[in-house]
């Protein structure tokens, strides 16, 4: 029997959210202070069985002066954060001029005329999403100064979704109805041999039990095609992968004039990495190790993520926060970060569970890290790394998801969250 | 972490040490699914999370861990001895298990070299690694396994990078790389790139 979930269902979505936050968007950079300004209005207020749900700000810098494909995705990733199944409502925060502003029509303007700016409000509207929004240069009615008034008109907004948002109750929810990403960074030896291969474990679960499961980080998993590829049995999947990667590779050959010594790195050597192969391996164990599970799709960044069971690679750069962003902002509903070092990232509106399998990092740093996979235990007890990944990090993947667990970066307030430039960034 | 060397496949022919491993000490060998399978004997030293050979692997065999094929031996490697990273084929005359006690870095590569080229001191070799640097000038080191890049080290080691497995696109990496030429030379602006 499968294990089941308890969620919160959005009727109007057809969805289960495992959070009911509600989300401040400031829609360009430029307004991230007064997006602040209107959250911190509700910084300690927090509801839900375990207080698990509360008010989040999504600070980003983008939203503005993308030109062509670099528009495209940061209007996905915009549309997808704020329709995604974890939030009840969301406030989108304009100044008004930007790409992705909501504004008023000027005298004179068609719709057609201003698609861009009215494309993420109108899609929101047509997807069943609860969303409001204030307009910074808009002359608001009433008196007093406009920033001032956009404050308050936003904070009264938030009001009125918490207080529908705290009457919603959790109600069953079988497991093929959500999507988990899977990540790594910070790395160390005992990320690549332990943390990656005990998440694979949990991933062919959790595919098994009906959960759709998706990885990320393009950069990161160059040499390892050999793995890849045996993931792969449909051909369209492997054209896809195969022109993805040999981009990257392209890319990669030509910055590597200027970023000077390629991969593995220094530190990688130093630590008794030889290849890149052996790199990306230690990496791409997160995604599972039964075979007999194959690679559904592979997602552009951003791209929602089907639901009902499968194994999905969507492109991102390997840096933390980007990739974490790229798949929530698909709809992974909680994220599985495996770290060496330790690291305390999260995302705006996704627990992220951090794993480590390094036991002076987790004894040192607990207040950022969920879970430590007790290698040493292999060794005494003859248990495998299955075993011990079954025992100490599936179980605590359905609390978290049941909300009755709080991750350490909810707990912390980790609302990480960008817009990916694709200049200089990889 | 405890004195034992990790195997995580069966298929594996190389095993992760744990903790830093005495030569010609015998430690236990675990592969993970089965527990504990064996033992090897380090010919050299090896460092923590470094790899260490559980059979000998002919020149030109392939190196596996995880199950999957991680690089190419470029001389033979015996049980026991300490599997690495090199682009530097060293020459009989310097001391391997001496070198590898001491760091693997051997130098700096001032101007990029091809692979196949003789690796001299001065010549295109700064040397970084003790061992070196009583070595007369233009002495030579070895013989690089791999194109090294301007500013790259010189490494020592005996594996390298399987063959790439997927056909690059010749002409787009061509484009690429003109492309980042003539920005870095000014010739081109972000300004008059048009994107999408």
């Amino acid at each position: 029997m499968p294990p089941t979930v308890k969620a919160y269902y959005r009727e109007s979505r057809k969805v289960y959210g495992v959070r009911n936050h509600v989300l401040v968007l400031p829609t360009t950079l430029c307004v991230n202070r007064l997006a602040e300004l209107i959250w911190e209005e509700f910084k300690g207020e927090q509801w839900g069985d375990n207080g698990e749900n509360r008010v989040v700000l999504a600070r980003h810098n983008g939203g503005c002066c993308h030109v062509g494909f670099e528009l495209e995705v940061a209007f996905r990733t915009l549309l997808g954060i704020a329709s995604h199944p974890n939030v009840h409502g969301v406030l989108l925060v304009s100044l008004g001029c930007g790409q992705l502003c909501k504004r008023p029509l000027a005298p004179g303007e068609s719709k057609e005329q201003n698609l861009t700016a009215f494309r993420l409000y109108d899609r929101l509207v047509k997807r069943g999403v609860l969303v409001r929004w204030v307009n910074v240069q808009e002359p608001l009615r009433g008196s007093g100064d406009g920033f001032e008034r956009a404050v308050e008109l936003g904070r009264k907004f938030v009001r009125e979704m918490v207080e529908e948002a705290q009457a919603a109750k959790r109600v069953e929810a079988p497991l093929k109805r959500f999507v988990i990403g899977v990540g790594n960074g910070a790395s160390d030896p005992t990320s690549g041999l332990f943390a990656n291969p005990a998440v694979g474990y949990v991933v062919d679960e959790l595919v098994r039990n009906g959960a759709s499961v998706v990885f990320s980080q393009t950069t990161e998993v160059l040499g390892s095609e050999e793995y890849l590829m045996g993931k792969v049995s449909d051909e369209a999947v492997a054209r896809k992968l195969r022109r993805l990667l040999e981009t990257v590779y392209a890319l990669k050959e030509a910055l590597a004039e200027y970023v000077g010594e390629s991969d593995p790195t220094p530190g990688n050597i130093a630590s008794g990495i030889s290849t890149l192969a052996e790199k990306s391996l230690g990496s791409i164990l997160k995604a599972g190790l039964d075979p007999s599970i194959k690679l559904t799709d592979v997602l552009p960044y951003a791209h929602p993520v089907p639901r009902g069971s499968g194994l999905y690679f969507m492109d991102t750069p390997g840096e933390d926060v980007l990739s974490i962003t790229g798949m929530v902002a698909g709809g992974a509903h909680s994220v599985i970060f495996t770290t060496g070092l330790g690291t305390p990232v999260g995302s705006v509106v996704s627990p992220v569970v951090k794993v480590t399998a390094n036991r002076e990092t987790y004894a040192r740093l607990s207040r950022i890290i969920d879970v430590y996979i007790p290698v040493e235990e292999l060794f005494s007890s003859g248990a495998s790394l299955r075993e011990l990944a079954m025992r100490e990090l599936y179980p605590v993947v359905l609390e978290v998801l049941s909300g009755r667990r709080l991750t350490k970066s909810e707990v912390n307030g980790q609302m990480d969250f960008d817009i990916r430039g694709f200049w200089l960034r990889a | 972490m405890p004195a034992i060397v990790y195997k995580v496949s069966g298929r594996d022919n190389v095993g992760t040490a744990l903790s830093r491993l005495e030569e010609g000490v015998e430690y236990p060998v675990y592969e993970e699914g089965r527990g504990f399978v064996g033992t090897v004997k380090p010919r050299v030293p090896i460092p923590a999370w470094h790899k260490v050979a559980l059979e000998r692997i002919e020149e030109g065999g392939e190196v596996v861990k995880f199950g999957y094929v991680i690089g190419v031996a470029v001389a033979a490697v015996e049980e026991g001895d300490l599997v690495h990273v090199t682009n530097v084929l060293l020459d009989p005359a310097y001391d391997f298990r001496q070198m590898v006690k001491q760091g693997l870095v051997l130098g700096v590569i001032p101007v990029r070299v091809e692979k196949g080229e003789v690796l001299r001191v001065g010549a295109n070799l700064k040397p970084l690694h003790p061992a070196l640097r009583a070595a007369p000038l233009r002495s030579r080191v070895g013989v690089a396994a791999s194109a090294i890049a301007e500013g790259g080290t010189a490494r020592l080691g005996n594996i390298v990078e399987p063959p790439p497995r997927l056909r690059r696109s010749e002409r787009y990496v061509r484009l690429v790389r003109d492309f980042y030429r003539l920005l870095r030379a000014g010739l081109l602006e972000f300004a008059r790139v048009e994107v999408g």
